[in-house]
């Protein structure tokens, strides 16, 4: 519905700046000095470590620390607030979220429409999934078409991850998992809680400068880390349907704080 | 966000043609020759109204640029889906296989019967929302609604009939000359308008006025129009979004998806050696057994189930979700495997949760749809 109403504004804008250019006669505007500023393309890579990602791979070329082999079949995943920082204090944050299918190429690379003032930026920050504030039930229709939609017993809002694919389990068998994350759902004896589970990062060594050129920010995620670093994730304890588990969520939420990198290029 | 303003920027593009066109009166192409031709042959733009669920929760409809909703177009459309030439023998039309009682699928039937009567290899699927959709078939081996309207003229199971043939039968008729002329002016009768014509008529067929509907419209402020769902069916509900309990909307959606299927293709491990489906299509090793995920809309007019009919119940295919997944099958989707531990990675509904889950999915049964007259002869 917002995602509805904010381009129904666009559209609107849309019209007004067009009927302003072939109306306007007036000369009077007041010009205003602006800094000279460039456009910015966003595009996502995947990486397992040090291997690139493949798809549906028939064996299983990733291991996750604690040595266990798997492969991925599926890798969604929403990230939002994307804010480049400037030196002076100024932030801009790039659009309301990136959702990235793994299976589609095309959902890797977006056009940023705000223009980029030139400068020194002191680093990259994003939410990874959504903040309460925008985590709200059936809000975006492009989410509710791909089914990403939390369920309304674990705290509705939105999927922010789904991770899937086989491991080799501790007696040689083949095993799913399916690394979703989300709210967390948290029931004890004095009832049910719900945990909101994005986390925001300013990525480490993400300062930039922004010269008379266009750019690209390329974000890596690799998804080995969201095994480790600091807690090591144990496939065959939390292997599919770890949805309901909130211990399982909030380990993704101590473990994906590295998971992103990020280089201007 | 993207996918909302590039359709409306389209729209905007195909409106500016389409005054654009009306406008020119140079136009050198001397327009088919018809009798009873009106004298602006312009096919009229035809608006399509959305229920207001759809309207607000769902993305962008899937109308290609080069065939544009037209009055004239759907007319043409629905004559041509009730239109028996269309086969060898004119013996069977595309509503012989998706009657519109049974939301355009084949009742009770789990291989439809061609043209003289030799079955199918699989099952007709209903028709409706496919505006919506992004590929047809079970297996997507079509990428429009146009290219799968090619399909089963020409196929030996289905209407066995030559597209030249059929050209020339409707070529061979006034009133469709005429219908052609006032659908598509310019363009010669032949498989692309017929298939044209067909997509429009198809792209028509929306189903939403249903309990789940007036039930979770609500959520978006959206008056209900009808009853909304009873306790049972609310109930059914919970066990179809419970992650530990029916776990169907990562497939399916939910309350914010009514098209309750993302279009996707997916194995449900319905065999040890499936069918090969989307492999079909794609030639890749881990597509063997995907099949579309279908919409679970009307379900009570389109048994029997899955896409070799294999279940003639609703209670069946639950039944086939809580004990017979084979978990062997290659390229299984994970949500069909559950946290392991005392289930042993079975769903064990109760026998009141699989009858709250099916009384659910009844209450996404569209009794307005399945008797609409605009899509009747």
């Amino acid at each position: 519905m917002k995602t509805i109403f904010k381009s129904m504004m666009i559209i609107a804008a849309f019209g007004a700046a067009s009927s302003l250019t072939s109306c306007d006669t007036d000369d009077d505007d007041p010009v205003t000095p602006s800094t000279p500023s460039q456009t910015v393309g966003i595009s996502f890579k995947h990486m397992s470590g040090s291997d690139t990602l493949v798809l549906n791979t028939p064996d299983k070329p990733y291991t996750n620390a604690l040595g266990q082999i798997y492969n991925v079949s599926k890798l969604r995943y929403l990230v939002s607030k994307v804010t480049l920082h400037q030196t002076n204090g100024e932030e801009i944050e790039l659009d309301e979220y990136f959702f990235v299918d793994f299976s589609k190429p095309e959902s890797f690379n977006f056009d940023i429409a705000k223009k980029i003032p030139q400068g020194a930026y002191s680093g990259v920050s994003y939410t990874f999934g959504f903040d309460e504030d925008d985590n709200t039930s059936g809000a975006y229709s492009e989410l509710n078409a791909a089914n990403w939609n939390w369920p309304a017993m674990l705290g509705g809002g939105y999927h922010f991850m789904q991770l899937e694919g086989q491991f080799l389990d501790s007696t040689n068998n083949d095993k799913f998992f399916a690394t979703h994350m989300g709210t967390a759902r948290k029931m004890d004896s004095t009832g049910t809680t719900y945990i909101p589970n994005h986390f925001e990062v300013l990525i480490p060594n993400s300062s930039f400068t922004v010269g008379n050129t266009n750019f690209e920010l390329e974000f890596t995620i690799d998804i080995n880390e969201w095994y480790t670093n600091p807690v090591n994730w144990d496939f065959n304890v939390y292997g599919p349907g770890i949805m309901p588990i909130y211990d399982a969520q909030r380990l993704l939420n101590t473990n994906g704080k590295d998971v992103f990198t990020v280089r201007k290029k | 966000m993207k996918h909302l303003i590039k359709f409306k920027l389209v729209l905007i593009v195909l409106f500016g043609v389409s005054v654009f066109t009306a406008c020119s009166s140079d136009d050198p192409v001397e327009p088919v020759p018809c009798e009873d031709c009106p004298t602006d042959n312009t096919p009229t733009p035809y608006s399509l109204k959305l229920p207001p669920l759809f309207a607000t929760a769902t993305t962008p409809l899937n109308i290609p640029a080069d065939n544009p909703l037209t009055v004239e177009g759907i007319a043409l459309g629905k004559r041509l889906f009730y239109e028996k030439k269309l086969s060898v023998n004119n013996s069977i039309s595309c509503s012989s296989c998706h009657k519109p009682e049974n939301s355009f699928s084949d009742k009770g039937v789990a291989f439809s019967l061609g043209a003289v009567g030799q079955p199918g290899i699989i099952n007709a699927m209903p028709l409706f929302n496919l505006i919506y959709a992004d590929s047809y078939n079970w297996d997507g081996s079509a990428a429009s609604l146009e290219k799968q309207a090619l399909i089963p003229v020409a196929h030996p199971l289905e209407m066995m009939e030559s597209w030249k043939n059929v050209a020339l039968k409707l070529q061979g008729d006034p009133s469709y000359v005429n219908d052609f002329s006032r659908a598509f002016p310019k363009e010669p009768i032949d498989s692309i308008t017929v298939a044209k014509a067909l997509a429009q008529f198809e792209r028509t067929l929306i189903s939403g006025n249903t309990r789940a509907d007036n039930e979770f419209g609500m959520l978006y402020g959206i008056p209900p129009s009808g009853p909304t769902l009873t306790l049972e069916e609310k109930r059914g509900f919970e066990v179809f979004d419970d992650q530990e309990r029916g776990d169907c909307g990562h497939c399916h959606g939910g309350k914010f998806n009514p098209n309750w299927t993302e279009f996707t293709f997916q194995n449900n491990g319905l065999d040890l050696n499936p069918d090969s489906g989307l492999a079909k299509v794609t030639k890749q090793p881990f597509d063997v057994g995907k099949f579309k995920v279908p919409s679970l809309r009307n379900l009570i007019y389109t048994a029997p189930y899955m896409h070799d009919g294999r279940f003639n119940t609703i209670e069946e295919v639950v039944e086939f979700y809580m004990s017979g997944v084979n978990r062997n099958s290659p390229n299984l989707s994970p949500d069909m495997v559950h946290r392991s531990g005392a289930n042993g990675h079975k769903i064990n509904l109760t026998p009141q949760e699989k009858s709250d889950l099916v009384a659910f999915l009844k209450a996404l049964s569209d009794d307005e749809f399945v008797n609409n007259p605009n899509f009747r002869p």
